[in-house]
């Protein structure tokens, strides 16, 4: 009887959770296909996960934008930059590269929120001009080529190349699970974390509730610009270099990943931990495409994209039949009164 | 931090206060484009060898040629209040199936209608989404933009084809008209008619900045604004197409991952320094194009004096933020 | 010692819009735990008066006084009234809708233990301030999937859970059934009891003779009268409301013409019905030529049978006639083919551009004709634009000025020619005088009279009385989404009007 009682909530969990059930279903298809090779822990699915992992820690920033309704496009660009200006500087010192690189994160984040927030302007076109200029400064940088890492820098190569608990988590992952941890905790136990989803659900009503909204859109593009530049540093050591043409087209990956793991385009509510199977899930596509080696890599984007047109279809559709539901809620009421 | 916020704030509201700003807001609003032009016109003239030549001149406008027909669309669409990003793509993608349907021993001209004929569709797929479904213009179209991206290098087979092989699609890219004067000038001419016509003059036009206005009052007052918003994605994948074909030919070779890459931004940083009011309602054609002028002078300019090409990324980028920062009024 | 007891005190206070002028020397006080009624018809000033006391409006510069708690505030903005202790429940809830019950009324000063929300102590707490209210909810769940009565209840917690001592209710029972608005109204008199008094405005009049303590009713943008409600019968409040030179208005009553209930009939709707129960079985004709009055309360249906006889609204049952013929309008653009018209009732977001010129506005129904080869002709355009604008005196700087930038009154003519220039067979007017001033009012309703003398049928939307009985040949009264009774002629009189809405209550 108990037994069963856990398994229907169980069920009931994974219905309301579709991204793990994503992931369940693409480890069967992948378990069923390519057996052993794809499920060997230590040389596909750590490494898929890592790969996640960083993918995932600007997804964080981009979640907490589509929570407040806006839109982030300029993470990647970002961390394209952070990459080359902590390469820069950390054959200098190690440690003006990482604070080199968190500042980039944060004047790009800053300049996104104040724009949007004080000249209400749809967040896409100013994140779009970022996106641009981020670009331009990582290419100016070196010319274009990508900075090597030297000697000295074993701090920065080490995140992104070790592993803690006997090679069990990665270090991007511990990261990527720690930061969605704290977030977790400040969207459910901070003012600032609940003022976040007043912000999205109704920006007036939030005001009228002495919401600092402007504030609020300010401290959010600002926190992904800085999520985005962790995510940058710890690709440099992946890369042992700074990368000016790195995370090219990301931007749809992540949005990918934040709408699968459960955040609805409107804004005003979702958890953060979504994210986590969100960017698990899209990444397991691309390595079931690697794995075959036959289909060319491309479909990779066009697989993305599409499961993602299908997420944003699933979700209008929900919208729609809610008020469905609701229109015919108030007929039967009325029919009752009467 | 929050003191920082303040400070500039303090700054921008004086600023916004000001009677100065009051009468330059507007000026810059309407002019923004013709001022930047003289600006950059005047600094190249003075700094950069060789550039006040009519070669110079063709060449900026041989240049900007296929940018003005995809910014022509993006006008459109975003003086109606939506936005597509996948223009970039649909030049590649439309690129890529002219020269396919070419190698298929397909006539040329056949090729490009067909071809325009798909990206038509492509366009007729953002419409109906963005207004039947509801799904938002810039998530839908930056999908469009990855996923065509993708298919044109699977298409291509991640190589760059050059174009030498098929005469008259190379021959287009070369042609002069008239003496000395390049085709492509005759195609901006064209861009620029069509444009004025379709924007300012046209029954569509009217009916695009009355969406922008105000979408229901154009509903209520008899506009069938579902079917409007799609031939507004539909001549902007049309003209994205156009736009394809003429790059291509241009450069003579068919870069899978490049043709077309950035065009949207472009053409949106010239949409805003023309003028066209970001969240719809006024369209501001000549703008565009005098804005698309000015995107092209600023890859030359920083070209011809040996300045990495990545700064015009950059100054491009604040032309985006500016034009929206001048674009806002004050409320109260 | 008498002060003591005054809460709000607002003496000679005056607002002036760009062209009209709102509020002229109004007096308006509340003592403390009153429930007072603030009444008066659309365009009384009521809405303006509660903007200037909960800081969204600033009064005029000089006028006037206003004290709150014995104080002299000015309030800049709604939180700084909220500060103060005045909070406002509005027709359209101010709530974050995915949040829960216990979250909205939290939200901002959720209680914290060790620096961190206390979620356990925020729901009990919140549990225990709806039992307060009388209502037993789960707090938990999230606004939106409540009804609007726990909806705004929540909202009154809030209020509570702020040091409210002065609620504002506006139109708060619109969307309340019976049953609902009596748990309301147990809220009150609940309040009261704690000293908190409340500003309740309505249309509905029994209601503020169940509730309200005293009455202060506005006319005009004047002060009329404040008494206690023991000694206002309803005719009295009802004369009040309508001014006191009711007569005269009856006077100027339309002359009727019965031989236009001799001619066809040129649209009829049939059993009309929503799903949502707006409209619960209206039938409606209207022959040609004639301005068919449709009166009620708000929330009685009049403005979705608009919507839905322009084909703006699809989801509805029932059968529709134009000249005798079933039609179905898919769109508005299909009715405006069959020469239809509709002036919404929020002009602002449903009837103008605001940024495009009188000339675009007044031509964007047939900038299609007046085109070749989708060109459109500037001349015809602008000899349209010069027609109308002489033709119905609009006050424009020129054609090419935006419309945004003219008053109310002529952005209504700029619609109402922009309908005229299509040569209509049937009007449908939504509130045509709303946010109008008196002046600019006389004029609308003598070019409505002049529309209605060139054959064009009207459907004449209103909640002003004596405006229906001004211009209508026949009135159909709406209660609850279906007609309750019809006026022809002379039978046409604002106390006729009233009672058969009040008969309809019953």
């Amino acid at each position: 009887m108990n037994n069963k009682l856990t398994m229907k909530s169980m069920l009931g969990f994974l219905q309301g959770n579709t991204a793990i059930l994503a992931v369940l279903a693409m480890m069967a298809l992948g378990t069923v296909t390519y057996g052993s090779t794809f499920l060997n822990y230590g040389k596909n699915i750590y490494n898929v996960i890592r790969m996640a992992s960083l993918i995932g820690i600007m997804g964080i920033g981009v979640n907490l934008c589509f929570f407040i309704g806006g839109r982030d496009l300029s993470v990647g660009a970002v961390a394209a930059l952070t990459s080359v200006v902590t390469a820069y500087l950390s054959n200098y010192n190690v440690i003006f590269g990482i604070i080199g690189g968190l500042g980039v994160g944060l004047v790009f984040g800053f300049i996104n929120g104040y724009v949007i927030s004080r000249f209400k302007v749809q967040p896409f076109i100013a994140t779009l001009g970022t996106q641009l200029a981020a670009r331009g400064f990582a290419l100016l940088i070196n010319n274009e080529y990508s900075i090597p890492l030297l000697e000295g820098t074993e701090f920065i190569k080490k995140i992104g190349n070790e592993s803690i608990l006997n090679g069990l988590v990665s270090i991007p992952t511990a990261v990527f699970i720690i930061l969605i941890a704290l977030f977790s905790f400040i969207l459910k136990y901070t003012h600032f974390g609940r003022s976040i989803y007043a912000v999205g659900g109704n920006e007036e009503a939030a005001e009228m509730m002495c919401v600092r909204v402007k504030a609020i859109k300010l401290a959010v593009f600002t926190i992904s610009g800085l999520l985005a530049a962790i995510s940058g540093i710890i690709l440099t050591g992946r890369l042992n270099a700074g990368q000016p043409t790195a995370c090219e087209g990301w931007e749809m990956t992540i949005m990918a990943a934040v709408v699968i793991g459960g955040t609805s385009v409107r804004g005003g509510s979702g958890k953060i931990w979504g994210i986590f199977f969100g960017v698990v899930f899209v990444q397991f596509i691309s390595n079931l495409i690697n794995l075959n080696g036959r289909i060319s890599a491309y479909w990779q984007d066009i697989l993305t994209g599409i499961i993602l047109l299908l997420a944003l279809f699933t979700q209008a559709y929900q919208t729609w039949r809610k008020e469905k539901v609701a229109e015919r809620r108030e007929l039967e009421k009325q029919l009752a009164n009467s | 931090m929050d003191h920082i916020v303040k400070k500039i704030d303090d700054f921008y509201k004086r600023l916004e206060k000001s009677n100065k700003w009051k009468i330059i807001q507007p000026i810059l609003v309407d002019y923004g484009a013709t001022i930047a032009f003289i600006f950059l016109i005047s600094f190249n003239i003075l700094f950069t060898p060789n550039f006040f030549q009519i070669s110079t001149f063709l060449l900026i406008i041989k240049q900007t040629t296929s940018l003005i027909f995809v910014a022509v669309g993006m006008t459109i669409v975003i003086s109606m209040g939506g936005t597509d990003i996948s223009v970039g793509s649909i030049m590649a993608f439309s690129g890529i199936l002219i020269v396919q349907m070419l190698v298929m021993g397909m006539n040329f001209y056949v090729s490009i209608i067909l071809a325009f004929i798909i990206c038509a569709l492509v366009g007729t797929f953002n419409g109906v989404i963005i207004s039947k479904v509801g799904i938002q213009p810039i998530i839908l179209t930056l999908v469009m933009q990855i996923v065509l991206r993708g298919f044109t290098v699977m298409l291509a087979k991640s190589t760059v084809i050059p174009l030498h092989k098929y005469k008259l699609l190379y021959r287009l890219g070369i042609m002069r008209v008239a003496g000395d004067i390049p085709i492509q000038v005759f195609f901006f001419a064209f861009a620029v008619i069509i444009a004025f016509l379709l924007i300012k003059k046209s029954v569509f036009g009217k009916y695009i900045e009355a969406i922008g206005s105000s979408r229901k009052a154009a509903h209520l007052t008899g506009i069938r604004t579902d079917f409007i918003m799609i031939l507004a994605y539909i001549l902007s994948a049309l003209f994205a197409s156009f736009a394809g074909l003429l790059e291509m030919s241009r450069t003579a070779a068919l870069d899978p991952n490049l043709l077309g890459k950035n065009f949207e931004l472009d053409a949106i940083a010239s949409v805003a320094i023309g003028g066209t009011s970001m969240a719809g309602g006024k369209a501001h054609v000549l703008g565009t194009i005098m804005g698309c002028v000015i995107m092209t002078m600023i890859g030359t300019t920083v070209n011809m004096n040996n300045v990495p090409i990545a700064v015009s990324n950059i100054i491009k980028a604040g032309i985006i933020v500016f034009s929206l920062a001048i674009q806002h009024k004050s409320t109260d | 010692m008498e002060n003591n007891n005054i809460l709000l005190k607002m003496t000679n206070i005056s607002k002036t819009f760009p062209g009209v002028k709102a509020l002229s020397n109004v007096d308006f006080t509340v003592n403390r735990g009153e429930v007072m009624g603030l009444l008066g018809e659309n365009g009384a000033g009521k809405s303006t008066l509660i903007k200037i006391i909960t800081g969204y409006y600033r009064r005029d510069s000089g006028s006037g006084e206003y004290l709150f708690d014995g104080k002299p505030v000015n309030p800049t903005n709604t939180l700084a009234a909220q500060k103060l202790g005045i909070s406002t429940i509005f027709q359209e809830l101010n709530l974050s809708p995915l949040m829960s019950i216990a979250e909205n009324i939290y939200l901002g000063n959720q209680p914290l233990k060790n620096g961190i929300i206390n979620w356990k102590k925020m729901n009990e707490d919140a549990k225990k301030a709806m039992l307060d209210l009388g209502i037993d909810v789960d707090v938990s769940k999230p606004i939106n999937s409540v009804s609007t009565a726990i909806q705004q209840m929540t909202a009154i917690a809030r209020a509570i859970s702020t040091d409210a001592k002065l609620i504002i209710m506006d139109e708060a029972t619109s969307s309340l059934d019976n049953n609902e608005v009596n748990t309301l109204f147990d809220v009150i008199r609940k309040l009261k009891a704690k000293g908190i008094s409340v500003i309740f405005v309505t249309h509905k009049l029994d209601e503020v003779y169940r509730i309200c303590d005293r009455g202060t009713i506005l006319k005009d943008g004047k002060f009329v009268v404040c008494k206690p409600m023991s000694e206002l019968p309803k005719l009295d409040l009802i004369s009040y409301m309508l001014g006191r030179d009711a007569r005269e208005i009856v006077n100027k009553k339309k002359v009727y013409n019965k031989e236009i209930q001799e001619n066809e009939t040129y649209y009829e709707a049939r059993n009309i019905r929503k799903t949502n129960c707006r409209l619960n079985g209206i039938n409606i004709h209207i022959k040609k030529g004639e301005v068919v009055g449709l009166a009620g309360l708000l929330g009685s249906g009049r403005t979705e049978l608009a919507k839905v006889i322009f084909g703006d609204d699809q989801k509805y049952i029932g059968y529709t006639f134009l000249n005798g013929i079933a039609v179905k309008f898919r769109s508005p653009h299909d009715a405006v083919k069959n020469k239809l018209a509709f002036c919404s009732e929020d002009r602002k977001a449903e009837g103008i551009f605001p940024y495009m010129s009188v000339e675009d506005n007044i031509t964007m129904p047939q900038v299609g004709k007046l085109s070749k080869f989708g060109l459109i002709s500037r001349r015809k355009q602008k000899k349209i634009t010069e027609r109308y604008i002489s033709k119905l005196s609009i006050k424009t700087p020129s054609s090419k000025t935006q419309i945004r930038d003219l008053s109310g009154g002529n952005q209504q003519k700029v619609i109402f020619s922009r309908w005229l220039a299509m040569e209509p067979d049937m009007i449908i007017l939504d509130e045509p005088t709303r946010g109008i001033d008196v002046g600019a009012k006389g004029e609308i309703e003598n070019i409505i009279s002049s529309i209605a003398k060139q054959g064009i049928s009207i459907l004449y939307i209103s909640s002003e009385n004596d405006e229906l009985v001004r211009n209508c040949d026949r009135v159909v009264v709406l209660y609850e989404g279906k007609n309750v009774k019809e006026l022809v002629g002379e039978e046409i009189s604002s106390e006729s009007i009233m009672a058969a809405i009040a008969a309809g209550k019953s």
